[in-house]
């Protein structure tokens, strides 16, 4: 059997959901390879050890081959980042041999096996699914949904798998060269972040593949179109089909207005909330700052507003002039 | 800023505020020279108090943004234009959800049952021989009977039961030894060092003390090498080890008798309500549902040691009811031996039907504790949305605790008692309660709450899931009952003129409940138990006519 790689994205505040990810991916495709892509570095007083962890290996963003990383990242928020380097580390997996390579969110946790989606892989070289597979009837849906999905992209980069057929590492290559210029929450521009960049990938490559089984991917954006029950039989199902993963998109008080929108007068989407909130808790980095990013602030120690990195990102003679710009300081920026 | 009292607002809400509700919930206010609606009114909703737990202020304006933005009481709205608009007060099932999100693992919740322990030093092995022959003197055998807790200084329907048998055993010849935990527990006590588990034992009617696991099964070995006849009959094994009690299984003659009073063979979660919420249906250990339930974990182990003991065992299975049974042997897969249904109470009903006033609101209630397993977000949800329908009146009939009451349910206090074990019965009558709604959300294995229902004289009304209470409104329909699909169709029942017309055609009756004397009936009164005691006894014995102990059964 061929070998699949799979790959998550985050920073260390993310690190409760890595954890759960991992658990319930080992659960399921124990024989997976994990890798967290490490979008930041440690605090003073908090120790990462990944030997710690439910993962097969770490690669931090300064091993990956990127653009000259300071400016780089100086540019992008920490959701952009952490979206910007997929290219890099999906390119870097399918260079070192990897027959298929799996992207999947942080907030996403595994409930059954891919096995499915992966034999898809055997026929196509890049699987992608859509936020929405049947469309909507009532005006609130669609305006949540599919009008969500004209904004943001069709397809949910939460998840993705590629083969490392020709054509698979070419995609990877153009996706990965996209978003080290164009990896911004820009929606009026037409960009948001990696995500909207797929849109044209069923239209640029052979060989894409739209996932349309409900199992996948569940999330708020999808649940009105399936109902997640829980059958005697002990499995989970999202429509008629058995879940596969669900996508926590959001686990605040406004998530779960939107979850609650289209519970559809079920409980058994707030004991998968229930269920995963208390994972996350079992989970929880002790002595991590609350709101810590490595990147989130100057040298000095001052935030990073985002209208500097939008500033910083537009101006070449700024890039020019701060080849470091989180070592130059927020006057800097502000003032230049 | 404290918004200016307005007094017509004050009378608009006062029937949706509870100043009790508002006081406990706001320990960090000094209320007693302010009434807690002049509070609520003029400052309370800005700092986000809920008026009362059926209207929770953040979430009504954070879901409602035009009222947050007008700066407007939430609940002042609610009562002038919210409710007709058809807006939430709460969160959409915040009955469930609350119970989901205070659903623990029971290992963590018998951490609050540390205090029930009787820590006394157990009874000297001399004192437990002695007190065993003293007790067992010219009887005819001894049933070890095995139950969660104390059924003297309890009260339930194990409890009864327990006391029923008690006194049936006796009757016949019988002692009865009662064992349980000395710790209770939520849970199967841990499994290591069996001959030290403490039990609490009760020796016919008087407490023996804390006996050591090794020094009753010593007693009990001495005895039966006397000649006595024993039978081990387990009612529940919560709090207990189950390796324990396998000594006393070898002890005897035949296999012990295990009743299905509720699921706890299946499940720590002895009503299959997973996340305390939904019925599972017990589903494979290892499945989905039980990788996201708090109750998942447990079961595992949980499910090793009860296989270990009916491998070892195979019990002869009684069930308080059909459906008890057929759920029990659907999910079990546990070896077992035999298997028979010994109802628990039969209901007689009086020829004489009730006669109701036609003038005046139905009358509906629920009964017992105002529990999530016990329906009661469903009866909630049904005040909360008619409580003002001029058609209709609920009530709540039984004891005070549990989850709050809406406005427009009147509770009125029940205790059943030892001493008054017909104070509910006698209750729905006197209060004219014309429907009782029983929706539990498991299939109940033997529900008292039902059969109450139907003996005052009231039409039950419930849905398919319920086990023994769909199979008795089934059984009473479409005199005094009715079984509907599922929720939508209950509401529906109530928005149209549905149960009216339901009560129109009903002919309801009173009756009274029958107990029916447990494992003593079951091996004195019927051919399958005479067997079983012909094989304790190593010998025939007469058989006692179920006539008489009927009577007996009914005595107690």
């Amino acid at each position: 059997m061929s070998e699949v790689h799979c790959f998550t994205s985050a920073s260390f505040a993310y690190l409760d959901r890595v954890r759960v990810l991992a658990e319930t991916l080992r659960r399921h495709h124990p024989d997976w390879k994990l890798w967290f892509c490490l979008v930041d570095e440690e605090p003073p007083g908090f120790a990462f050890d990944p030997a710690e962890e439910q993962i097969d290996g770490v690669v931090r963003i300064s091993e990956l081959d990127l653009p000259p990383l300071k400016p780089w990242m100086f540019k992008h928020d920490v959701v952009e980042l952490c979206t910007a380097v997929k290219g890099a580390m999906l390119c870097r997996l399918l260079d070192g041999g990897a027959d298929k390579v799996v992207y999947l969110d942080p907030d996403i946790a595994v409930f059954g096996s891919m096995a499915d989606m992966i034999g898809r892989l055997d026929q196509h070289d890049v699987v992608l699914t859509p936020h929405q597979v049947e469309p909507d009837d009532d005006v609130q849906a669609i305006h949540d949904n599919e009008i969500g999905s004209l904004k943001w992209g069709i397809y949910n980069l939460g998840f993705l798998a590629v083969a490392g057929t020709a054509n698979g590492r070419r995609f990877a290559r153009w996706w990965r060269d996209r978003l080290f210029e164009h990896c911004y929450d820009e929606v009026p521009e037409g960009l948001f972040t990696d995500q909207k960049w797929c849109d044209l990938a069923p239209a640029l490559f052979d060989g894409v593949h739209v996932l349309r089984d409900p199992g996948y991917n569940v999330a708020s954006w999808n649940l009105s179109r399936r109902r997640v029950t829980i059958g005697e039989d002990g499995v989970i199902r999202a429509g008629a089909q058995p879940l596969r993963f669900f996508h926590f998109t959001k686990v605040t008080a406004s998530g779960e207005v939107m979850l609650e929108r289209y519970a559809g007068g079920r409980v058994e989407i707030f004991e998968l909330m229930h269920w995963y909130r208390s994972r996350l808790a079992a989970h929880r980095p002790a002595n991590l700052p609350k709101g810590w990013w490595a990147f989130g602030h100057y040298a000095d120690g001052t935030p990073v507003p985002r209208a500097h990195r939008r500033k910083y990102r537009d101006r070449s003679d700024l890039q020019a002039r701060y080849p470091d710009p989180f070592a130059a300081g927020s006057a800097a920026i502000a003032d230049g | 800023m404290p918004v200016a009292y307005n007094k017509d607002h004050a009378a608009r809400i006062a029937p949706y505020f509870e100043a009790q509700f508002y006081r406990a919930s706001n320990p960090d206010l000094d209320l007693r020279h302010q009434d807690p609606l002049v509070h609520f009114l003029t400052q309370g909703w800005r700092e986000g108090r809920d008026p009362s737990p059926f209207f929770d202020v953040k979430y009504y304006l954070h879901v409602h943004q035009d009222i947050a933005a007008a700066d407007m009481n939430p609940l002042v709205h609610y009562v002038l234009a919210g409710k007709s608009e058809g807006r939430s007060a709460c969160r959409p099932m915040d009955a469930q959800r609350r119970c989901i999100e205070s659903a623990r693992p029971l290992r963590e919740r018998a951490q609050d049952w540390a205090g029930a322990e009787d820590r006394q030093p157990p009874q000297a092995p001399a004192a437990v021989l002695d007190a065993l022959r003293a007790a067992t003197a010219r009887r005819a055998g001894l049933v070890v009977s095995v139950s969660h807790d104390d059924y003297a200084r309890n009260l339930g329907g194990v409890q009864n039961l327990v006391l029923q048998e008690r006194e049936a055993f006796e009757q016949m010849g019988w002692a009865q030894l009662h064992l349980s935990p000395a710790a209770p527990l939520p849970l199967l006590a841990q499994p290591e060092e069996p001959d030290a588990f403490r039990f609490a034992v009760r020796l016919g009617q008087d407490r023996l003390g804390i006996v050591l696991a090794e020094d009753l099964i010593a007693a009990l070995g001495v005895v039966r090498q006397e000649g006595l006849a024993l039978l081990l009959v387990i009612h529940h094994l919560m709090g207990l080890q189950p390796e324990a009690l396998l000594p006393v299984a070898q002890l005897t003659a035949a296999p012990p008798v295990v009743w299905t009073h509720d699921f706890f063979t299946l499940c720590p979660s002895y009503a299959l309500l997973r996340n305390d919420v939904r019925f599972c249906g017990a589903p494979p250990p290892g499945s989905g549902a039980c990788g996201i339930c708090v109750h998942g974990e447990e079961r595992a182990g949980h499910l090793t040691r009860l296989r270990a003991f009916f491998e070892a065992t195979s019990p002869i299975v009684l069930a308080p009811s059909e459906s008890a049974f057929r759920i029990w042997s659907q999910r079990s897969g546990l070896p077992r031996g035999a298997a028979h249904v010994q109802p628990l109470a039969r209901h007689v009903a009086a020829s004489r039907p009730v006669v109701t006033a036609g003038d005046r609101p139905i009358r509906i209630a629920h009964i017992g504790m105002r529990m999530v397993h016990k329906g009661w977000p469903v009866f909630q949800e049904l005040a909360l949305r008619f409580g003002t329908d001029p058609r209709y009146a609920f009530y709540q009939l039984g004891i005070g605790q549990g989850a709050g009451v809406p406005a427009h349910v009147e509770q009125v206090s029940v205790q059943v008692t030892r001493e008054r074990p017909n104070a509910m019965v006698e209750a729905i009558a006197a209060h004219g309660i014309d429907v009782v709604v029983n929706w539990p959300a498991w299939p109940e294995t033997f529900c008292y709450a039902a059969y109450e229902a139907i003996a005052g004289g009231a039409f039950l009304l419930t849905h398919h899931g319920a086990g023994n209470v769909s199979a008795l409104a089934a059984q009473v329909a479409p005199r005094q009952g009715l079984v509907l699909e599922d929720e939508a169709a209950l509401v529906a029942l109530f928005e149209a003129d549905g149960l009216g017309q339901a009560l129109a055609r009903a002919e309801r009756h009173r009756g009274v409940l029958i107990p029916q004397g447990g494992t003593a009936a079951w091996l004195f009164g019927t051919a399958e138990g005479g067997a079983l005691r012909r094989r304790i006894m190593g010998q025939p014995a007469a058989v006692a006519g179920v006539a008489a102990l009927l009577e007996v059964a009914a005595d107690v």
